[in-house]
Order: C-alpha cells, then structure tokens, then sequence
C-alpha cells in the first residue's frame, strides 16, 4: 500500500517527505509508528517527546486510525509557534 | 507566503478595504538577530520556517474566524512569511478592524498569542554554524492562557 508521509520539525531532520510503500502489516497508524521507529535512527525518541501530532488528511488524530490507500499522513514535532 | 511583504503596503490595502471602521490596530513581527537570552543570546544569521502547506492556512484561518466570532470586529489580516528569512525581515502582520478601539487591540493580541504558540510552523535559527529548533516560551503559553479566563468584549467600548 502506498502512502504520502511528511515530517516536520525535528521529524524533518532525520525523514524525507514522500511517497512510501508501506510494509503489509502496517494497516494502521500504530503500526506505521512503530516501523517508522525500526527503520529511522531516532524516530521513536522524538515521537515520545511532549507536542509531537499525527495527522491524517488533514485531520489531528488522537488514537490509532486506519491507512487507506494513498493516504497523506504528517508527524509534527512540538509546533514553534509562528 | 514564501517572499518578503512590506508591512506598510498590507496595511494601507487593508484600510482601503474597510467600511465604518474606527479603529485598526497592526502587529508587525520582525526576525530578531540575537537569540533570547535562554538561548544563549548568539547572533541569528537567519531564520527558516517550516509550514504545513495547505494544514497551516487552515488553522490560521480557523483562529481568524475565533477572533471574529468572539470580539466585537470588522475583519482580520493575518500574513505570514514561510522560508528563509534574514533578520530585520517582516515574519507576521496582524491587524484588525473594528469600530471601537478596545476590541481591535484585544483581538490582536489574541491572534498572536494564538500564531505563537498554536499555529502549526517551525522554526529554525541559523546562529554561524550552528541551526536550532526552537519552541514556544513558556511567557507564550501562559499568554495564551489569558484567554480561558476573559470573557468577551462584545458590549465595550
């Protein structure tokens, strides 16, 4: 399944933005979390740290959802503020 | 948007545009060239700001809306620049039109307290070699929190 992932912030730092085939057993935003951790140096640390978001089309998400098919998904680390 | 923006030519648009306005009141935010003194005070060569294309207007246009709905106001300019910028540079305008002065002033500050710590960007100070993430103040969230416990000024002047 393919999906559009976008990194912000210090996401920005360590994962490019971009169309990603997702592994068969990552049908849910939990599960992409995890991968994402096992295959990018630092992820899961900084996804722990307070402020960071997902984002679903476009929507903040508070608990896991599933991925569809060309779904856009974005990890924002703790907003700067403008 | 991603190029500079005089401030001074937003504004007089802004004001060509309104109808039985008596007051407007302007925010201009300029890239400083020294950090806070919580982040060691270094010179900032520049400033890059990071947006969620599309997300970020969005929510800019959301807390506009806030504003509208809660303060007795006419209308809301909100420009922000993205990108690269150097110091001295323009980085946001607020200004607000409304017939009275008081809610003009309050919903300003209410716009920037809410771009400050709510508005989905991210900021990266360049300082010589070094490049830095920053993050709100705590001075930011506990402006923001002034809110929750206003009320409204709808039937003040």
């Amino acid at each position: 399944m393919m999906a559009h992932l976008l990194f912000f912030g210090q996401f920005s730092d360590i994962a490019d933005n971009g169309e990603v085939t997702l592994p068969e057993h990552v049908t849910d935003t939990d599960a992409l979390l995890l991968w994402l951790g096992e295959t990018h140096d630092g992820f899961s640390v900084l996804w722990e740290k307070p402020g960071t978001m997902i984002v679903l089309n476009h929507e903040t998400i508070s608990e896991p959802k599933p991925i569809k098919p060309s779904d856009e998904i974005a990890f924002l680390s703790a907003l700067s503020g403008g | 948007m991603a190029d500079p923006f005089s401030p001074e030519d937003k504004i007089a648009a802004f004001r060509a545009g309104l109808k039985n306005a008596g007051a407007m009141v302007s925010f201009t935010g300029i890239v400083r060239d020294v950090a806070a003194a919580s982040a060691g005070g270094n010179q900032v060569t520049a400033l890059e700001l990071q947006h969620y294309p599309g997300f970020t207007e969005r929510q800019i246009s959301a807390f506009a809306q806030t504003a509208l709905d809660r303060f007795d106001i006419q209308d809301v300019l909100i420009i922000h620049r993205v990108g690269t910028m150097v110091p001295e540079d323009p980085i946001v305008l607020v200004a607000v039109a409304a017939v009275h002065r008081r809610a003009a002033f309050e919903a300003a500050d209410y716009l920037m307290d809410y771009l400050k710590t709510s508005a989905p960007f991210w900021k990266k100070e360049l300082r010589g070699t070094q490049s830095i993430w920053i993050e709100p103040r705590t001075e930011d969230y506990s402006d923001k929190a002034r809110w929750s416990l206003q009320h409204d000024t709808r039937d003040e002047n």
